[in-house]
Formats: structure tokens, C-alpha cells, sequence
């Protein structure tokens, strides 16, 4: 294993390996590479998956299940894509065949607005703003909420999700503006009822 | 640039989307039109305030056993190393073996394709080769013109390979799916042949497939 560093007044820094080197270390079963990767995406995986399925105990089983969809499946990965592309595609395939499976009342979890702890005066007024945008966005339909979700709360570019989600450019650009207007129109009306 | 050209640019301006050159494109045109640049900043508030929305989302925890999980269930699964699916697994990944497969899929399919289209034609009752005289005069009609004695034996011989009529067959109900019909003025010329009155009857609605 060879490590690279970054030498600067004095000081060393670790250059962080490549995925495509990790990728290709865990082939050869490196369980060290195996870690970092996992270490890398596994709080980006268990997010995206609670933002797609909105349950917790759902989104950790869907995480792992695709962390080891995608160690046991590394031989079939070509490297066409990068591997975060291919982890975050395995990871919504996965996330929606679940919720294909479930009923749609099944689909909303309140009991996920208490993920994070919180403590004092803040608690309540927390709690009911995440169960607002949480079915703000629950409401969304299925092709919008994965644009919005992976554009704002992922920081991915538009043809990063392209790539995700295999549709053209253009189509990420007019969803995401579409889910932005529904977003904010429905997020103003729950706010409102709260208020009220 | 124009402003409605602008306008259409501003939300991947926002974003971050556009190329240099759109940039300054973008750039100039907004120091320049005070209502697309109003119009930039109510976009810019109405998407802050999406995202100051989405932010409130639970931010998602990982259990502490998560890597523990996750590397027993890729040792688990990675314990059938060796079978025939992991073997299929290592080989579909190479492009020409893909290929080959796909290729080998084909190639039985056709053949399976061409087997059954043999074997419903193989199964099917057929009529007896005509008599070689009869095709030099032009087939079913030649017959005709060959004499009643020669069409009534071609016709029994087509009746003998029939499958037997049950009563009431849907078959004979419905009466023959083709008709041989002799041209009248031949029927007439063989008319006063020793022919029995069956093969005209026969030679009208003698079955042949």
C-alpha cells in the first residue's frame, strides 16, 4: 500500500487515495481500502436513502444493502462511471423498488424526526420542521424529489445526476426548477397550517 | 444577450451551470438591466429559501455497527466464491464474452424458430404429388384435361391421406375450406365419359387441405 504526501513548510499531508485506486485495491482485497470507502460514503448512502424512503430503520438496511451490493459486484464495475455515480445508482434502485414494494402510508416515518437529538427550548419547534419538510418532500412526486434531493442536500452537479439518474441535462435542469416551485409552494402552505 | 435569453439562463446561473463565457455573458447583461437583475434576486431569495427548507431535513445518523454490518454481510455473500453464478459474474463483465453469449443466444433461438415452423408443416396432412403429366399441363386443371379417370385417382389418393371425419366434424358442417372447380366447359366434355356420378361431386368439393 503506498501512501502519497504532499510535502509544504514543513508539514506532510496525506493526499487522499482515488476511488478508482481504493476500487482497485478492494479487488484485491484490501480490507483497508474496503473501509475507506466505506468510511467515505456510508453518512452521503444512509442520508440518501432516509431522504428517498423517509424511515430509519428502512434507510440503514437499504444503505448496507447497497454497500454490499456494490463490494460483492466490484468485478462487474467497469469504471465507466466514476464509483460514487455507481454507488448513488445502486442506492436509489434499491430505495425505489422498496418503496414500489410498501404502501404509500407506509412511506412516512414521523418517528425519523427525532433522528438527531436535540436538547432545550429548540426541541419542538425542530421537530415540527422537519416533519414539515420531510413530507414536503414525501410529497413530491418520485422523478422531482430525487433531483432536488440530489442537486440541494447532495451538492451534486447537473450532470453528475444525469449521469445517476440516466436522463439528459436539460431534463435535470427543467426538473429541478419544477421542484423547487412545488417545493417551496407546498413548504409555505404546511407553514402556514403550523402557524395556525 | 436579451433579456428573455437571460432569464432562461438564470437559474443555471444560479447553480453554477454555465460556461465562462455564459458567465460574463450573464454578468454584463445583469449590471447593465435593472429587471433582470431584479428578476435574478427574487430567484436568488426563492432559492435560498427552498434550501433553507430542505436543510431542516434529519440529518441521518449511522449506527456504529454500520462497517461491522456491512463487511459480515460482503463476507457472507462473497463465500460463494467459486460457484457457477460467480463464474457467470467474472465473464459477463468481458465485452466479447457478452457478445459471444448474446450471439449463441440468437443462433438457438433461430434454430428453435426454424424447427417449429418445420415440424407444424412436417405434421400437416398434404395432398399426394400430382401426377407429373398433370403439372405439364398446368397443375389441379391439367387433371381435367388429362381425362376423369386420372382425377379420380389423384382424388382418392387425397381422401385416403385425410385424417377420417368424426360426425358431426366441424370440418364437413362447414364444407370444404377449398374447392377444386373444374372449368365448366371441361366438365361438360368429360360429362359423357363411363366416369361414376361420385367424381364429378368429388372433383367439385374434393377437399385438399
Amino acid at each position: 500500500m503506498s501512501i502519497a504526501l504532499v510535502v509544504g513548510e514543513g508539514q506532510t499531508y496525506p493526499i487522499p487515495e482515488s476511488d478508482g485506486i481504493l476500487v482497485a485495491r478492494c479487488r484485491n482485497g484490501d480490507r483497508i481500502a474496503f473501509s475507506t470507502l466505506l468510511a467515505r460514503y456510508r453518512a452521503r448512502i444512509v442520508g440518501l436513502a432516509l431522504q428517498i424512503v423517509g424511515q430509519r430503520d428502512d434507510a440503514e438496511d437499504l444503505a448496507q444493502e447497497a454497500f454490499t451490493c456494490a463490494f460483492t459486484s466490484l468485478r462487474a464495475y467497469r469504471g465507466d462511471a466514476e464509483f460514487a455515480t455507481w454507488l448513488y445508482r445502486i442506492t436509489i434502485n434499491l430505495c425505489l423498488q422498496h418503496r414500489r414494494r410498501q404502501r404509500p402510508s407506509e412511506s412516512f416515518d414521523s418517528d425519523q424526526a427525532e433522528m438527531m437529538p436535540l436538547h432545550g427550548a429548540a426541541l419542538e419547534c425542530r421537530v415540527t420542521d422537519r416533519l414539515t419538510v420531510t413530507q414536503t418532500l414525501q410529497e413530491l412526486s418520485e422523478p422531482l424529489r430525487l433531483v432536488l434531493i440530489l442537486h440541494e442536500m447532495h451538492d451534486l452537479s447537473y450532470d453528475e445526476i444525469a449521469r445517476i439518474l440516466k436522463i439528459p441535462n436539460g431534463t435535470v435542469a427543467s426538473r429541478l426548477s419544477e421542484a423547487r416551485r412545488k417545493f417551496r409552494v407546498r413548504w409555505r402552505e404546511l407553514e402556514s397550517e403550523g402557524d395556525a | 444577450m436579451k433579456c428573455r435569453e437571460v432569464e432562461a439562463l438564470l437559474e443555471r446561473y444560479l447553480d453554477g451551470e454555465l460556461t465562462k463565457g455564459q458567465v460574463v455573458a450573464v454578468d454584463t447583461h445583469l449590471d447593465a438591466c435593472a429587471s433582470c437583475g431584479d428578476a435574478y434576486g427574487a430567484l436568488h431569495a426563492y432559492s435560498h429559501e427552498v434550501q433553507a427548507g430542505l436543510r431542516q431535513f434529519p440529518v441521518a445518523m449511522v449506527p456504529p455497527d454500520f462497517d461491522a454490518r456491512v463487511l459480515d454481510a460482503v463476507l457472507a455473500r462473497s463465500s460463494r466464491s467459486g460457484s457457477l453464478f460467480d463464474w457467470l459474474d467474472g465473464m459477463l463483465v468481458r465485452p466479447w464474452c457478452k457478445m459471444a453469449l448474446t450471439g449463441l443466444l440468437g443462433v438457438v433461438s433461430g434454430a428453435a424458430l426454424v424447427l417449429g415452423v418445420l415440424l407444424v408443416f412436417v405434421s400437416r396432412p398434404r395432398p399426394p404429388a400430382l401426377p407429373a403429366a398433370a403439372l405439364m399441363h398446368g397443375g389441379v386443371p391439367g387433371l381435367y384435361a388429362m381425362g376423369s379417370l386420372q382425377a379420380d385417382l389423384w382424388l382418392s389418393g387425397v381422401e385416403r391421406d385425410m385424417p377420417p371425419a368424426e360426425p358431426g366434424d366441424a370440418r364437413q358442417a362447414q364444407g370444404p375450406r377449398h374447392t377444386i372447380h373444374a372449368p365448366q366447359r371441361r366438365k361438360e366434355e368429360l360429362s359423357w365419359h363411363d366416369a361414376p356420378s361420385r367424381s364429378s361431386s368429388s372433383l367439385q368439393s374434393g377437399s385438399w387441405c
